[in-house]
């Protein structure tokens, strides 16, 4: 079994996957950029982990885990890059706001962080980068502690 | 032969490697360019494209930030930044018009 941090990213994704799918391009990590044919794409990736151990021999540990969305979208010719990740980044919130958090293992956490940049090239790119908080609990394996 | 003489003989060879025509700023004459679409990757995440076209600066008189590119039998840009090298070569660096 995975790592519960690694269960979560898959629980992002799939919620980003439903359909209709929120963008283009949907991927774990950001090896691969997302190409030209591609006008919305969403990367969603493990930021940080912060832990506190409940027992001294390891065996839970709360976990403060920070999860970020990149969601890039291209602009037409004359708009504003704003206005064109503004779509996809109100359709993954609205996605993840609908999620159930997966069994008790991980719940969303308070304090959400959204930052923006912006590009110029042939045409304006947007990035958003949503970073999402979760809290969760493991066993000294990493797997979900209640699984 | 001086420097400027050299200059200008180099600069008129560079005509000679051009790629592209393009008309410039809505003129009918066609000049001779090298284009690149300069395939790239925006905030590591998004392929993009950033065109420039690079010129001898006697064939972009008028040519400013926002004048029109056009390139024969290619996409129309408009100019976002103007480089000027300052030994009589220019590059201009482009977007999609609007």
């Amino acid at each position: 079994m995975s790592t519960a941090h690694l269960q979560a990213t898959d629980a992002v994704m799939a919620a980003l996957r439903t359909a209709p799918a929120v963008a283009d391009k949907i991927a774990r990590g950001r090896a691969v950029p997302a190409q030209l044919t591609a006008d919305t794409a969403a990367f969603v990736r493990l930021a940080r982990s912060t832990g506190n151990s409940l027992a001294l021999d390891g065996s839970a540990t709360t976990w403060h885990t920070a999860i970020a969305i990149e969601i890039g979208a291209r602009a037409a010719a004359g708009e504003d890059a704003h206005e064109a990740v503004d779509t996809v980044l109100q359709a993954a919130y609205t996605r993840i706001c609908a999620t159930e958090p997966a069994g008790g293992a991980w719940e969303w956490a308070e304090a959400p962080e959204i930052h923006w940049q912006i590009d110029e090239a042939d045409s304006t790119v947007g990035l958003v980068t949503l970073v999402l908080p979760i809290t969760h609990i493991t066993g000294s394996n990493l797997t979900p502690f209640n699984t | 032969m001086s420097f400027d003489q050299s200059l200008q003989r180099l600069n008129a060879a560079m005509r000679r490697v051009a790629n592209a025509q393009a008309t410039l700023g809505g003129a009918p004459a066609t000049v001779q360019v090298v284009y690149d679409n300069g395939h790239g990757v925006s905030l590591d995440t998004m392929a993009v494209l950033r065109p420039r076209i690079a010129l001898a600066q006697a064939d972009a008189a008028g040519i400013d930030v926002e004048s029109d590119v056009q390139i024969v039998g290619g996409p129309a840009y408009t100019v976002q930044t103007v480089e000027p090298d300052g030994a009589g070569w220019v590059e201009l660096s482009l977007r999609l018009a609007a």
